[in-house]
């Protein structure tokens, strides 16, 4: 588990993906898999987001959609689609995504930190000719 | 400040842990020993073991730099070492053995504290002076005072005393009879010349003063500007044989037993005629407060390891119990190549208790008149040089040990047990493929393997269930404790008998029996079994026994208290209950286990009195929610006049549950087996609805309210009407319901995995839902949560309740 504030501070290696129209990222130390959209297995009175638990290397591991984690409207798996694992404090917990594009590395010169204290992204990668970046808090984002 | 070297922090666990189990060993030999009619008879072996687990924990606690564990014991070896050599004169048993408890006791609780960093070491000295002065009255005190030197007090120079201070010791005529009296007489002569600081004994009214005057003398500090006056006074004393100016190299001389010089003697094998001159010695001093002058050493030869290759060490078996003296007589030499010479003065300068640490050059001239023996040591020698100490020292002190257990963190065997139930479930995943179906060919070869594979899962399955799984006994050797100090107290003289302690269970399962049974035990001895006195009238001729057995029973544990004491009386039971207020029924319809089951319900004792054992009504409770909490259940039964038992029953495993999975719409959820007591198909007719919209369903003249799960659990179903579901009649606790399902897809055994912890803002218990389980083929089941699912919104509180 590494800190996101490590990667604003110093920059580093993002993992870049996108959910709808935006695109945005992981600090790479906080990714501990990239897997197909696995049989996900919903938990009874679990809020929509919270897509259910996959088996992933015997472990129970719960999936959230990033979509409509971010309240964004709710679109079909298709084949590009994956689950991002990442880990929080040894906790793993599953992403799903619409698309993971890219490894990135990123100086803290393009990072313009988010204002916002708590808020699941911290920050914002902004280079010219290119996509905007928002930095996910992997912890304010799993915690439910 | 931490209480013990930071360098030393990572062994800590260690330490605790073969502390601790020392501790207990102890106990145990303590009580077989206390058996014995007379100290005189106790095994040899007995006190051989108990001398060296004392040994041992010195040791560690030393090198731990716990001054005062090791202190105390160092009191408790003393101790035993005028047994082992039977060198007393009296002896008194029981007040020996309460005094070793108390220490065992002492020493127990002291690991307990060590990692809270707020509580400070414990000061033993107290305990310590008890073992001295038991040590001294086995001893038979003063008839020793030949041996004068032994006794001399340690405390006779001070550090911040003042360089004028002067000492003399005196010693007094054999046939005086009280030397105290003579010397108060005497001090008060000296009042008049000198100022008298203090004296050893210090108290002359003490009973111990004239035993300690003989035996060591009596010292006196005192400052004066007139010596040749002090001295008259000293020498026109009555009786006074003798006396002399004492100064601390003379103590030194004295305690050091060594009858050499006080001049370093270089002893045999530190220069060896064929070493390299590269090859450096230093001697190393250690303060004489240090007790384990030995155990440091390791220690700083371990961290000289990093800078320089430590060759050889005199003494060379830091482990041999002479090292300790040795190198409080010689010091310690240690023979190493370094390219760094300051590095490694700078680690012995700082090291633990040491007082000088100094290079030694060769002496020019062989000092030795003839070398005893170099061939044999030069060949020994000679191996060892090639290596660094480290790897020698530790060949040695393997055979030693004669240890074939290993000690493992449990979360590695926790994670071992993850893989191997991973690699199950991939095994089978592989061999069961669906891609296999589709293949024309016929896999003969591959399915034979696969058959191998099987078995081989299995068996790794087994053996890794088993690592975790430790023999009961660890939790029923405490009660001999307790047993043991019941009797003490309450005279009642109740043996305690082991049935099949050898039965293995969990290691989870006897950590948390050791509660439980306690209370059981205690509750046995307490109330169970009478005095001796009712017993005679009772007419009871045999003796008050208390039994503990284990032994499995289908796939549960049962571990079983018997006592064959008085028995429970149902009728005053159910009397006390109903005062209590905690009948629910008519008292007739009370069968016997449902009254004896009132004797561990909260707020209940028949003791009439509050003792110290028990009576407050607390305990039998705390056990039965302890095991319940684990899956288990406690059964009480009695005979009146014969005697009760208390039978605890517990899973094998506590995380493989009995369940009934079935089917909510495209969910598969899964019932615990033992909160189902009925599945059945409900007829149209059999459901009920009150006119608040409340649902029931009419089961053989009971009516029970209607749980829909896929309604309840937010599951999309087509099936809402009970008749076309199957029913499931289900009770926990004091809740009942009739839950209703799809359909029923098998029963079978999981693994429950509680949900992840990122999940808590869900409330999943509360909505009804344990955790989930990953089956063979890898899918997955929900578990519920009967407790909370049936009593609702009351479920939760039950719980914490």
């Amino acid at each position: 588990m590494a800190d996101v504030n490590e990667l604003i501070e110093n920059g580093g290696q993002l993992l870049t993906f996108t959910a709808g129209e935006e695109h945005y990222g992981f600090y790479i130390l906080d990714v501990s898999d990239i897997i197909e959209m696995p049989v996900i297995t919903a938990i009874p009175t679990a809020p929509p987001f919270v897509r259910g638990l996959m088996n992933h290397r015997g472990k129970a591991v719960p999936v959230l959609d990033l979509r409509l984690r971010l309240g964004m409207e709710e679109a079909p798996y298709d084949s590009r689609s994956c689950v991002i694992v990442i880990e929080i404090n040894t906790m793993q917990c599953g992403i799903a995504v619409d698309r993971v594009c890219d490894v990135e590395t990123v100086t803290p010169d393009n990072i313009a930190r988010s204002p916002v204290d708590n808020g699941s992204v911290r920050g914002f990668v902004i280079r010219e000719g290119k996509p905007r970046i928002s930095i996910l808090d992997p912890d304010v984002l799993a915690r439910t | 400040m931490p209480k013990f070297d930071e360098s030393m922090e990572g062994m800590l666990d260690t330490f605790l842990f073969e502390t601790g189990e020392l501790l207990e060993n102890l106990d145990e030999i303590l009580m077989r020993a206390e058996q014995a009619e007379d100290i005189s008879l106790i095994e040899e072996s007995d006190i051989a073991e108990i001398f060296r687990t004392m040994h041992t924990i010195k040791g560690s606690a030393a090198m731990m730099g716990l001054q005062n564990m090791s202190a105390l014991a160092h009191a408790m070896e003393d101790m035993f070492y005028i047994i082992r050599e039977k060198t007393y004169v009296q002896t008194d048993k029981s007040a020996l053995f309460d005094l070793l408890y108390k220490s065992s006791d002492a020493l127990k609780g002291e690991l307990e504290d060590l990692t809270d960093e707020d509580k400070p070491l414990t000061d033993f000295s107290g305990l310590i002076n008890d073992i001295h002065v038991l040590a001294a009255y086995f001893k038979g005190e003063a008839e020793k005072s030949g041996q004068e030197d032994n006794a001399l007090p340690a405390d006779i120079f001070d550090e911040n005393e003042p360089p004028d201070m002067l000492t003399y010791r005196l010693t007094y005529s054999d046939s005086c009879e009280m030397p105290s009296a003579r010397a108060i007489v005497l001090f008060r002569k000296l009042g008049a010349v000198a100022e008298v600081c203090r004296t050893i004994p210090p108290d002359m009214d003490d009973d111990g003063a004239d035993g300690k005057i003989k035996a060591a003398g009596l010292f006196i500090k005192l400052v004066t500007d007139d010596r040749a006056a002090v001295e008259r006074v000293l020498a026109a004393g009555m009786n006074v044989e003798n006396f002399e100016l004492f100064t601390p190299e003379m103590l030194k001389a004295q305690t050091s037993a060594a009858p050499a010089k006080q001049e370093l003697v270089i002893p045999d094998g530190v220069f060896l005629p064929d070493d390299p001159d590269s090859l450096l010695t230093y001697r190393v001093m250690y303060s004489e407060s240090c007790a384990m002058p030995s155990a440091r050493a390791m220690v700083l030869l371990r961290k000289l390891g990093a800078f320089a290759e430590v060759c050889r060490t005199v003494p060379a078996d830091l482990d041999a119990d002479s090292a300790d003296d040795e190198i409080a007589k010689n010091g310690l030499y240690i023979k190493l190549i370094t390219d760094d010479t300051n590095a490694v003065e700078r680690l012995l300068d700082s090291g633990i208790n040491v007082e000088s640490a100094l290079p030694v050059k060769k002496p020019a001239v062989p000092q030795k008149p003839a070398e005893p023996a170099p061939q044999e040591e030069k060949q020994e020698v000679g191996q060892a040089e090639k290596k660094p100490a480290e790897p020698k020292k530790t060949a040695a002190k393997a055979p030693k040990k004669e240890q074939s257990l290993l000690t493992v963190k449990l979360e590695k065997l926790d994670r071992l047990l993850d893989l191997v139930s991973e690699i199950v479930i991939t095994e089978s995943a592989v061999t069961s493929s669906p891609d296999l179906r589709g293949l024309e060919t016929r896999l003969d070869r591959f399915n034979k393997s696969s058959r191998e594979l099987k078995k081989l899962t299995d068996e790794l399955q087994d053996v890794v269930m088993s690592l975790r799984m430790v023999p009961v006994s660890t939790a029923f050797q405490k009660m001999n404790r307790v047993v043991r100090d019941m009797n003490n107290t309450l005279k009642k003289n109740a043996t305690l008998v082991f049935r099949g302690e050898d039965t293995e269970v969990d290691k989870s399962i006897v950590d948390m029996l050791g509660d439980p049974l306690m209370h059981i035990v205690r509750n046995a001895v307490d109330h169970g079994i009478e005095t001796p006195e009712e017993r005679l009238a009772a007419g009871k001729t045999n003796p008050p026994t208390v039994t503990l057995s284990a032994g499995y029973e289908s796939n549960e544990v049962v571990i079983s208290c018997k006592d064959n004491g008085a028995g429970m009386d149902a009728a005053k039971i159910l009397a006390k209950a109903k005062k209590n207020g905690m009948l629910t029924k008519p008292e007739s319809e009370y069968t016997e286990k449902e009254i004896f089951n009132f004797v561990v319900a909260a707020g209940f004792s028949t003791n009439e009195q509050v003792t110290q054992y028990s009576g407050r009504g607390v305990g039998m409770d705390v056990v039965k929610q302890n095991i319940e909490k684990v899956g288990g259940k406690l059964i009480v039964n009695s005979v009146l006049g014969k005697g009760s038992s208390f039978t605890i029953r517990i899973p094998l495993s506590l995380s493989i549950l009995d369940v009934l999975s079935v089917e909510v719409g495209a969910s598969s959820i899964s019932i615990p087996a033992s909160s189902i007591r009925e599945a059945f198909s409900c007829k149209a007719e059999s459901l009920i609805t009150d006119p608040d919209g409340n649902e029931f369903v009419y089961l053989r003249d009971r009516c029970f309210p209607l749980i829909r799960l896929g309604e309840k659990l937010q599951i999309d179903t087509d099936i809402t009407e009970p008749a076309d579901g199957i029913c499931m009649y289900c009770r926990e606790g004091q809740y009942e319901a009739v839950l209703l399902a799809d359909r029923i897809v098998c029963d079978q055994q999981v693994v429950v995995k509680p949900f992840s912890p990122l999940l808590d803002g869900l409330h999943l218990k509360e909505a009804g839902l344990a955790g989930c389980s990953i089956l063979g083929d890898g899918s997955m089941t929900i578990i519920l949560d009967m407790l909370s699912l049936l009593g609702g919104e009351l479920g939760e509180e039950a719980q914490n309740g």
